[in-house]
């Protein structure tokens, strides 16, 4: 092997342990990789430019825009809040209601966000009912992971997925991966209930205080909510039409963002700007650099021979094998660095003469996506609820989280395996 | 002319003409038209993303962010007071100080971040001498201006262009700007003490004030200090050899930023990153989208054409012309979109025959940085100037900062055109 | 004006004198060596210097700890306020 692709895969590797040891921000070490792949001169800056997928980067920064001026309409509150009355303050059924909503959210947020945005309702209602946080944050990290499996726009995996395969539209990620969403979300509400029936007691007055609560005055500001909602339903559709438009998702999530900030004014524009989160953004930027340097140099397609070699090129052992390496592997590592290394892997695999990559790539999105519920550091998602819970005094514990989010994430997986072989296979 | 031009044509000028009336924000008129460009079909979100120059903004990204861990040492402050009481306390050697300390940090820092470390210390020695802080202040503005026309990365005109013709290195800015930068400089410094002289008269006790104070308690953080002092100039040293390293200016800056936060540690990334100006980054992919839409539909070099018709592809004319031109369009016009169009409209007349490019653009690049000393709203270190003096309650008006900067502007193009003449075309 | 305010602090911990400045305050703060409240200072200066308004307290550094403060007289009960809060005020009322 030449001495480029040796230097490559040494970076990729330091960089990958960096990032899973934790040790430095994931963000410094993508870039400072990055800066190595270049400086070294792996690959020159424009092709390093060239690997960047912009139109990922552009779809998150387009959503992250829209959410950040549609939250502080207070309209997210508002429905947590109509939701826990609907469940006449009964808290198991308000478990249910809030898991439902932050899986619908995740379908069409980025899912970093939609706990962000749920999390402090969880805290202001269950405080209410003098009821432990737990149940709630669990399966709220629980459906948010499963929700966000859905659409083309729930979680990075897909967006990323989406992007590098033009023929996967918005559409097709609904009507392929959204029934199984629904299976599984089937599948773990009666769980939920069995696992926390008996933690979720309270009293009468305090479910009437819940009834109580006035919901119109949740609304912060009217006619800022009228633009978001229009906004929002543009986009939308937007994404369901983005192929037959010939346009890529990017251009539909900036053009709805920047649409809403022409709306609302320009004094939103700087904080929803500054709201963005950076520092993924860096952190997908620093990721496909490093990844270039490993394309770049054969290193991929040396895997993809590999790979084909081991499972014989057939489809149905390839797909499963990827559903369960994705599954297991991103229930410990970041799963964005690990789609974003097996991308140009299956596109490279389709080169070599795997004809029917469909499945490979379901399998992808489902097993990356799914994954993730394994552990507490399986997805950013878990991380952002853990450490918000631990600000507020509640703690979620490693192995508190894995007995139970483990056994979930492989009957999810079960599930997907099943749907997958039966859908695609047979 | 085809269809497509012309709508090309439509959006170019209504983006522009919203930009010129300041009705809008400009970042939220650019990005709308650059999505019009790719939503109605002029160009592919691919061929757009093409056409943004990504060194650009890497570059801006980068340096926005080495200077806000910097600014956080205390340094630039520790800096001032040092000059102050170099100056012996004396107003107008501190105006003269001050203004040397901003043309050399507008150099090296981008001139809006330079305004904005000058801005409060300027308020805070002109609170203490009690003296007005409207001389430093547009002074300050004008020298930035003038610092910022002397290198690669002073100034966004001369950042896009450095970016745009690969051949003009750092080096080879500095070598045939900064003579005339200095020029420039040294003949204004008389007429600034000419001009203020009389109103900047203060105390002996407030001078003993300044005198008594230690500039060294400015400095928060000496460790950061020294950190980033060393990555600053290392990143400076990487800009003088990227030509011999094979990097471009963007990868030095990022590499730079990064190392710098690796070093501080991940607090400091997210405040620095949300520090960014990000609405200026936007501004500028959705001026290159929308410039794409022309170059991709031959509306450049139909321009470049008619250009050469006009001077006859007579290079001092064209200078001359160039030169002018953009100082007067500078003025009055934001220099950044100008400069995104002239770009290939000189790289289209290289194409079709113009041998000597590079007097052209020298000129380009002292025309659009000079003419921004015009008017108040010729560029954005003045835009921002003038609003937190405003906010501070010291507005300065438009006429006040006409009738001193426009008669400056016009002496240093004077100085320029004989300069380009005398070096290049003689 | 400046506000009619009343403000105690322990001359034997800190030395804070105020004067006028123009329409603003002025307050000369002397803090001995090794003192928490030099923290406590240091923490109310970056506190002014990060927000959004530069004139609203600026600070001048003299040698041996003393700090000058010129307080914009919009800004003078923030001011009073953060000196309170770090505790380097024992007591601050409004007076009629």
């Amino acid at each position: 092997m030449e001495a480029q692709a040796v230097w490559a895969i040494a970076i990729f590797l330091v960089i990958y342990a960096i990032i899973i040891s934790e040790k430095i921000h994931r963000t410094i070490a993508a870039m400072i990789g990055a800066a190595l792949v270049v400086g070294f001169g792996i690959v020159d800056q424009s092709t390093a430019v060239r690997h960047i997928d912009f139109n990922t980067l552009g779809l998150l920064i387009g959503m992250m825009v829209i959410v950040n001026v549609t939250a502080e309409t207070g309209l997210f509150r508002y429905i947590a809040v109509v939701a826990a009355k609907r469940a006449k303050g009964e808290p198991v059924r308000i478990l249910i209601a809030l898991a439902l909503i932050t899986a619908a959210c995740s379908a069409f947020l980025d899912n970093v966000t939609t706990v962000l945005l749920i999390v402090p309702v969880t805290f202001s209602i269950t405080r209410q009912l003098q009821v432990k946080p737990f149940p709630f944050l669990f399966t709220q990290i629980i459906a948010s992971n499963v929700g966000g499996t859905a659409t083309l726009i729930g979680d990075p995996p897909n967006i990323m997925i989406g992007s590098a395969q033009k023929d996967l539209t918005f559409v097709a990620f609904l009507g392929n991966l959204a029934p199984a969403v629904l299976i599984i979300l089937l599948a773990y509400i009666p769980l939920f209930i069995l696992l926390f029936r008996k933690d979720l007691r309270t009293k009468p007055e305090l479910k009437e205080n819940i009834l109580g609560l006035d919901t119109a005055g949740l609304i912060e500001d009217r006619a800022l909510l009228v633009r978001c909602l229009s906004v929002v339903g543009l986009t939308m559709l937007g994404f369901f039409l983005h192929q037959l438009l010939h346009l890529e998702s990017a251009t539909v999530a900036l053009a709805g963002a920047f649409l809403l900030l022409l709306l609302a004014g320009e004094h939103k524009m700087e904080q929803a700007l500054h709201r963005v989160e950076w520092t993924t953004i860096f952190f997908f930027v620093g990721l496909f650099v490093v990844i270039s340097g490993l394309v770049e140099t054969g290193v991929i397609a040396k895997l993809a021979a590999g790979a084909m070699d081991m499972t014989g090129g057939g489809v149905t052992a390839s797909s499963m094998l990827i559903l369960w390496l994705s599954a297991i592997a991103s229930a410990f590592v970041d799963n964005i660095p690990f789609v974003a290394t097996m991308i140009p892997l299956i596109q490279e695999m389709g080169q070599m003469g795997v004809s029917h990559l469909e499945p490979l790539w379901w399998s992808l999105a489902l097993g990356a996506c799914l994954g993730g519920n394994g552990t507490l550091i399986g997805a950013s998602a878990n991380l952002i609820v853990a450490g918000l819970a631990g600000k507020e005094g509640h703690p979620i514990r490693f192995m508190t989280f894995l007995k139970l989010g483990f056994p979930l994430m492989l009957l999810s997986i079960v599930i997907s395996s099943v749907y997958v072989y039966l859908r695609y296979l047979i | 002319m085809e269809q497509q031009a012309l709508i090309a044509i439509g959006i170019f000028l209504a983006t522009y003409a919203l930009i010129v009336s300041e009705k809008i924000h400009r970042t939220i008129v650019a990005m709308i038209g650059g999505v019009l460009m790719v939503a109605l079909g002029i160009v592919e979100q691919d061929d757009a993303l093409y056409h943004i120059d990504f060194n650009t903004i890497g570059l801006l990204a980068g340096m926005m962010i080495i200077v806000t861990v910097t600014a956080e040492t205390g340094v630039f402050k520790y800096v001032a007071v040092w000059a102050a009481k170099k100056a012996r306390g004396n107003p107008v050697r501190i105006l003269v100080a001050l203004c040397l300390i901003t043309a050399v940090g507008s150099a090296f820092l981008d001139n809006v971040t330079t305004v904005l470390l000058m801005v409060p210390v300027t308020f805070s020695i002109t609170r203490q001498l009690r003296v007005s802080p409207m001389p430093y202040l547009i002074s300050e503005i004008i020298s930035s201006n003038v610092g910022g026309t002397a290198t690669l990365i002073g100034d966004p005109p001369n950042i896009m262009i450095g970016s745009a013709v690969k051949e003009l290195t750092f080096s080879a800015f500095l070598a045939n700007l900064a003579p005339i930068a200095a020029v420039i400089m040294l003949a204004y410094i008389p007429l600034f003490v000419r001009i203020y002289r009389k109103s900047l008269r203060t105390t002996p006790e407030l001078i003993r004030s300044i005198m008594e104070m230690d500039e060294k308690e400015s400095i928060t953080d000496r460790k950061r200090l020294v950190q980033s002092l060393s990555v600053l100039a290392m990143t400076i040293l990487g800009f003088f050899l990227h030509q011999a390293l094979h990097l471009e200016s963007a990868t030095v800056a990022l590499a730079g930023a990064f190392l710098l936060l690796l070093m501080t540690g991940e607090h400091s990334m997210e405040h620095a990153l949300a520090k960014v100006e990000w609405t200026t980054i936007f501004f500028f992919v959705g001026l290159f989208a929308l410039v794409a839409g022309l170059v991709e539909t031959g509306v450049i070099s139909r321009l470049a054409v008619q250009a050469i018709d006009m001077t006859g592809g007579d290079p001092v004319a064209s200078s001359m012309l160039i030169l002018w031109l953009s100082a007067i369009a500078s003025a009055f016009l934001d220099n950044i979109p100008f400069v995104a169009t002239m770009i290939p409209m000189i790289q289209e007349m290289g194409n079709m025959g113009v041998s000597d490019l590079e007097p052209l653009w020298w000129s380009l690049a002292l025309g659009a940085c000079l003419g921004g000393n015009g008017s108040l709203i010729g560029a954005s270190a003045n835009l921002i100037a003038a609003g937190l003096a405003a906010k501070e309650g010291h507005p300065i008006k438009f006429v006040q900062y006409l009738k001193i900067g426009f008669p400056l502007m016009l002496l240093s193009v004077l100085l320029a055109s004989a300069y380009v003449y005398l070096r290049y075309l003689l | 004006m400046v506000p009619n305010v009343q403000y105690r602090f322990d001359p034997g911990r800190i030395e804070i004198r105020e004067s006028a400045n123009g329409e603003d305050a002025e307050f000369l703060i002397r803090i001995p060596d090794g003192s928490p409240y030099l923290e406590a200072m240091k923490q109310i200066r970056q506190y002014f210097e990060d927000n959004d308004e530069i004139t609203d307290v600026l600070f001048y550094l003299y040698p041996g700890h003393e700090i000058k403060a010129i307080v914009n007289r919009a800004h003078y009960a923030d001011f009073l306020g953060e000196l309170w809060k770090r505790r380097l005020l024992l007591s601050l009322e409004w007076k009629e």
